[in-house]
């Protein structure tokens, strides 16, 4: 078992590699000069050299890129020149509030869809399972960008149930109250999409184990219909459903992106979409990887867990 | 026929319909049999002919939808199962009726340990603590021959070989001391030489707790060495039931001697192996007059007219055929 987690932990360094390379030469080969960003559009061409020389973009790329990535090693991302502070510690400060609202909304996700899988597998073609079926093929399908500003439209505009953004009240707030008050939008939008896979995978999952010899084996033995559900028939389903829920993850943290835009989180991919308009290239450079590497330990969490719940399952 | 006092288990015309898209398949048509106390009596027929529907139906374990019980009674101890409500027939379930099943390469959840496994059935009916369930846990697999008992509790089923599995599903069976098991083929999805040593097992665990046993199997040669009562099943009917004795010595049915057909030929000529020709007819659409007349060769006219009685041939030997009435 710890020989196991071990060498799952030791795959991560290939892995974290190949990110950190396409990471780097995505940005180095999309078009547009830093320098001319941050000099503007009025800048000599001496300035623009200079410049280049000072930020070494002079240099070819593959070096650029080994002297970026020994950097790194040393916990240097280098530094934002928009914001001038340490690409390091805009992304950390920026990682906290996104992780607490993905984390918000997996842990949302993975509650109501598998629940909503397990309701709709038992009460296969009952009114239950059309009933959410449909509202998991409506979580899916909606564009979450959407979701979230038909949300805020129904919600907040017109109920005043919500704020409409931010992640605190600006004056007076602060709390953990505030915090929810403010969180509960944008995770349930961020869930959303994540419900709908997770239910239908649950739902498939579950209707596939219920037919399994194991099933009937644990009726006959006289387990109540819920012990053979929960107990039996559901620990089998989640070995399939937790890598499943670790992917989710990641798209979670991905689609933070846009929900963060829409509700004017304070989170890593607001800041991203501002670094790219603004061609801050370490800063997007630093604030992709650290998501990256939040996707991969993630799912490497989900494989861990799959392990602990099959014993069948080795590497 | 004994009196119904002594009778453990009665089924009352058991029909049971399965509600499918393609229409209403009659998978059981009026069974009816009883089964006395310490009886062995095994189920015969060909695939598809409804023997593990009825003994599901008796445990209550079919789906329903799609599976429908139309009519019919099954009395344990007197009690009516069916009518049961689903928590007090749970607690008949793997107590005073356990089943054994026919892959023990499926029948054990792999995510649990051969221990946690047992431990639910002996746990939810004798309300032991966890420590004392496992103990007996294991009490029960030196029972049915698993070496280092305490080695295996811990393990998982897929560290064990089938006729192992077979064996853990044995002494779960077991566990509760159950008046009746129902094993349902226990011994096809097995190599030969595992299936004699299980089918040991069983008769040793049935004659020492003095259970009852309802054998589903294909092998006439496990039933003729397992049961005292043979049951043969063709189309969702019973169309014959004697003594095992009487069964070998004399079939009566046309299909039982098909069935057996076989055995005499082994022994006398080599050559090509008897067959009964042509197909059971479709559940979906059953003859109106005897299930079997399309295959028979004994076939009179009477036979696809009308659907034969149950006649009771000598005391205990019955068989649903016109050749044995004198109606016809």
């Amino acid at each position: 078992m710890v020989g196991y987690f071990l060498k799952r932990l030791a795959m991560l360094i290939p892995v974290l590699l190949g990110i950190s390379v396409i990471v780097f030469f995505i940005m180095a080969l999309i078009p547009g000069d830093p320098a001319q960003a941050i000099l503007g559009s009025y800048a000599t061409a001496e300035n623009l050299a200079n410049l280049r020389a000072d930020l070494g973009l002079d240099k070819p790329v593959f070096q650029r890129y080994f002297i970026w990535l020994g950097n790194l090693l040393q916990g240097d991302f280098g530094s934002s020149y928009t914001l001038n502070r340490p690409v390091i510690d805009e992304v950390l400060d920026r990682l906290g509030p996104t992780l607490l609202l993905a984390g918000t909304a997996l842990v949302l996700c993975s509650i109501f869809g598998l629940l909503i899988g397990v309701i709709t597998a038992v009460k296969q073609y009952g009114w239950q399972d059309r009933f959410f079926t449909l509202i998991a093929l409506l979580g899916i399908s909606t564009p979450s960008f959407w979701l979230g500003l038909v949300l805020i439209l129904a919600f907040a505009v017109k109920l005043n149930w919500f704020p409409v953004s931010g992640m605190f009240a600006v004056y007076g707030g602060g709390d953990l109250p505030d915090l929810l008050y403010h969180l509960a939008l944008p995770a349930l939008t961020l869930a959303a999409v994540a419900t709908g896979v997770i239910a239908r995978l649950t739902r498939s999952g579950m209707l596939e184990i219920l037919r399994q010899d194991f099933v009937l084996t644990a009726r006959a033995k006289g387990l109540s219909e819920r012990k053979v559900i929960w107990h039996h028939a559901f620990k089998n389903a989640l070995v399939n459903i937790v890598p499943v829920i670790g992917i989710q993850a990641g798209f979670v943290i991905g689609g933070a992106v846009y929900i963060e835009t829409v509700f004017q989180w304070p989170g890593i991919g607001r800041m991203l979409v501002t670094a790219i308009t603004t061609r801050d290239i370490l800063l997007v450079q630093g604030g992709v990887l650290v998501v990256a590497t939040c996707y991969v330990v993630f799912n490497l969490v989900a494989d861990m867990v799959q392990h602990l719940l099959d014993p069948r399952i080795s590497i | 026929m004994k009196e119904n006092l002594s009778s453990l288990l009665e089924v009352r015309n058991l029909t049971i319909d399965f509600h499918t898209m393609d229409g209403i398949a009659r998978a059981i048509n009026g069974v009816n049999f009883s089964l006395f106390k310490k009886e062995k009596i095994g189920i015969v027929g060909e695939s598809g002919c409804g023997k593990s529907v009825t003994v599901l139906g008796i445990m209550g374990l079919l789906q329903k939808p799609p599976a429908k019980v139309r009519e019919g009674q099954v009395l344990f101890k007197g009690r009516d199962l069916l009518t049961l409500p689903e928590r007090e027939f749970a607690e008949i379930r793997g107590s005073k009726i356990s089943m054994i099943f026919q892959n023990p390469m499926t029948s054990l959840n792999p995510v649990f340990t051969i221990g946690n496994q047992m431990g639910h059935v002996i746990r939810i009916h004798q309300g032991l603590r966890k420590k004392e369930s496992i103990e007996k846990a294991i009490e029960l697999l030196q029972e049915v021959g698993i070496p280092s008992p305490e080695k295996r509790i811990d393990e998982y089923p897929h560290q064990l070989s089938g006729g192992m599995r077979q064996r853990v599903m044995i002494a779960m069976a077991i566990s509760c001391r159950p008046q009746l098991i129902i094993a349902d083929e226990p011994t096809t999805a097995l190599d030969v030489t595992i299936q004699a040593q299980i089918i040991d097992v069983i008769q040793d665990i049935i004659d020492r707790f003095e259970s009852s046993l309802i054998l589903i199997t294909h092998d006439l040669a496990v039933v003729a060495e397992t049961v005292e009562r043979v049951l043969v099943m063709y189309a969702g009917k019973i169309v014959e039931t004697g003594s095992v004795q009487e069964l070998f010595e004399s079939p009566k049915h046309p299909y039982t001697q098909g069935l057996l057909g076989w055995i005499t030929n082994i022994e006398t000529e080599r050559g090509k192996l008897p067959t009964i020709d042509g197909m059971v007819p479709s559940i979906f659409n059953l003859p109106e007059g005897c299930s079997f007349s399309n295959r028979c060769k004994q076939c009179i006219p009477i036979c696809i007219r009308q659907e034969p009685p149950n006649i009771e041939i000598k005391p205990g030997v019955l068989c649903r055929c016109w050749l044995y009435s004198e109606e016809r």
